[in-house]
């Protein structure tokens, strides 16, 4: 018993994120989104936690592994949702940077956003995020949403989504849910085994993908 | 010159042990010394207690997947596997880290081929029948290329810690730990790449007092997926990187026919 205490005590480190003898690997280290930075960065980026080298330098090596702890815990969210939701930020930047790129042309319209996705919470959550990405960039963002007739989307229910994407933007142009001065950027999947989202525009009554 | 492209074969993907044997071999600081008593160590904990190896996922290779690679996501794709050796891994290791990845692709329908070496070693290559078979996909199939490098981020050697172990006669361990770093880019025909940067770090406690906790805990109050003890290491990083691997290419070859569909531009100057 008392090896085993003795045991226990040496390998409880309790600042190390690696697992060990009481951290389960989905306790602690999987929740974990952890990176290795230098002292010197260390001391700049938490004066006071970390205390910075000797001027002679240390007597022992030291390191610093900074690890964040994730919002929602693992096997709380779908995985799916949890792999876009949590690099939704970096996602729709690189969108709203490539209309910025692709088409200046368009800066001067009004833009609408659709996202669609099997997860109504995830489609709220990357229409929300785009359009606010989008008005990052100073274009003018509307909370109109397009519709589509019933009939409209059975059919187009039916389709592959290459197809789909290029009849809904032709019938939002036909009548009218999408005026002159309208650009929809649409967020999507394609695939529900991939991880990323893909962006298009309907402008025109044309359909584009962008990335 | 260590260009040796071959044709992968269909079986059980194995587990990757290429991290746990090519630990440091950089010379002076706390490498050389890690690398001169590592044997000297190794047996003392052979005879008095154990090694225990702790793998912690540090960037990205825990996020979570979608793909099950257990079926044919793949069978419309040409893949060609390039690995490429460094600090951390040696050509052996690089060219079993190939097999093992190109039996992992070639398990979910992909057509493989495996080459090792960076830029010039693929230009040698060219005269292999199997790089050219590679290089040119078939009929309709994605041609995609997998560029695998491991690197050395950090290693570490705590002195204190085997200053204990010996006074302690390994009740309390002896750690080294290491950094490591697998970068994954994924080129489609044009040229244009995706890059991936997953980072881990492998813990080793040595000691009887390490060995026996975790064992003891293994036994006791463990089950089968959280256990550290045996070769619970090699089976954890091998998930994470053969799920984050397919997830990537996955990934690409969809990103891939969205470029195809986009009007033509200047094609992508590769890295």
């Amino acid at each position: 018993m008392i090896l085993a205490a003795l045991s226990a005590g040496a390998l409880a480190s309790p600042f190390d994120p690696a697992p060990g003898l009481f951290r389960s690997r989905a306790a602690r280290s999987e929740n974990l989104d952890c990176e290795r930075i230098s002292t010197e960065a260390a001391v700049r980026r938490y004066p006071g936690l970390v205390q910075p080298e000797r001027p002679r330098g240390d007597f022992v090596e030291r390191d610093v592994v900074v690890c964040t702890e994730r919002l929602a815990r693992p096997g709380l969210r779908d995985p799916r949702d949890e792999a876009i939701l949590s690099t939704l930020e970096d996602t729709v930047a690189e969108i709203a940077g490539a209309v910025e790129a692709l088409r200046p042309d368009l800066a001067g319209r009004t833009w609408l956003v659709e996202a669609y996705d099997d997860s109504p919470r995830v489609t709220s959550k990357v229409s929300f995020a785009a359009k606010n990405a989008l008005m990052t960039h100073g274009l003018t963002v509307s909370d109109r949403t397009p519709a589509l007739s019933a009939g409209d989307i059975e059919v187009l229910g039916r389709m592959p989504p290459d197809q789909a994407f290029t009849g809904a933007c032709r019938r939002y142009a036909d009548s009218g849910a999408l005026r002159e001065q309208d650009v929809l950027l649409a967020v999507t999947s394609r695939d529900p085994r991939e991880t990323v989202l893909h962006a298009g525009i309907c402008e025109g009554g044309l359909w584009t993908w962008l990335q | 010159m260590y260009d040796a492209s071959s044709r992968s074969t269909g079986r059980e993907p194995a587990r990757l042990r290429c991290c746990k044997r090519s630990f440091p071999q950089g010379a002076g600081g706390p490498s050389q010394v890690t690398r001169v008593h590592r044997p000297i160590l190794g047996a003392l904990a052979l005879l008095l207690g154990g090694c225990v190896h702790y793998y912690q996922p540090m960037a990205d290779l825990h996020r979570p997947t979608v793909i099950d690679p257990r079926l044919p996501n793949f069978s419309d794709v040409s893949l060609t596997v390039r690995c490429e050796p460094g600090d951390l891994i040696t050509v052996q290791d690089a060219s079993a880290l190939c097999r093992k990845v190109a039996t992992l692709f070639e398990n979910q329908g992909a057509t493989v081929a495996t080459a090792l070496g960076g830029e010039e070693a693929e230009a040698v290559g060219d005269d292999d029948d199997d790089t050219q078979q590679a290089a040119a996909p078939a009929g309709d199939l994605t041609g995609l290329t997998l560029v695998l490098r491991s690197r050395k981020v950090h290693a570490s050697y705590h002195p204190l810690s085997w200053v204990f172990f010996t006074a302690s006669f390994t009740v309390l361990p002896g750690v080294n730990e290491t950094t490591f770093a697998q970068d994954v880019v994924v080129r489609d025909p044009t040229g244009a790449c995706s890059r991936r940067n997953f980072e881990g770090r492998i813990v080793d406690r040595v000691g009887f007092g390490s060995w026996f906790g975790n064992t003891l805990a293994d036994w006791l109050d463990r089950d089968k997926e959280h256990r550290l003890t045996g070769d619970a290491m090699d089976e954890h990083l091998s998930h994470d990187l053969y799920r984050q691997l397919s997830q990537t290419v996955f990934n690409a070859k969809m990103q891939w026919e969205i470029q195809e569909q986009l009007p033509a531009r200047a094609p992508q100057e590769a890295p």
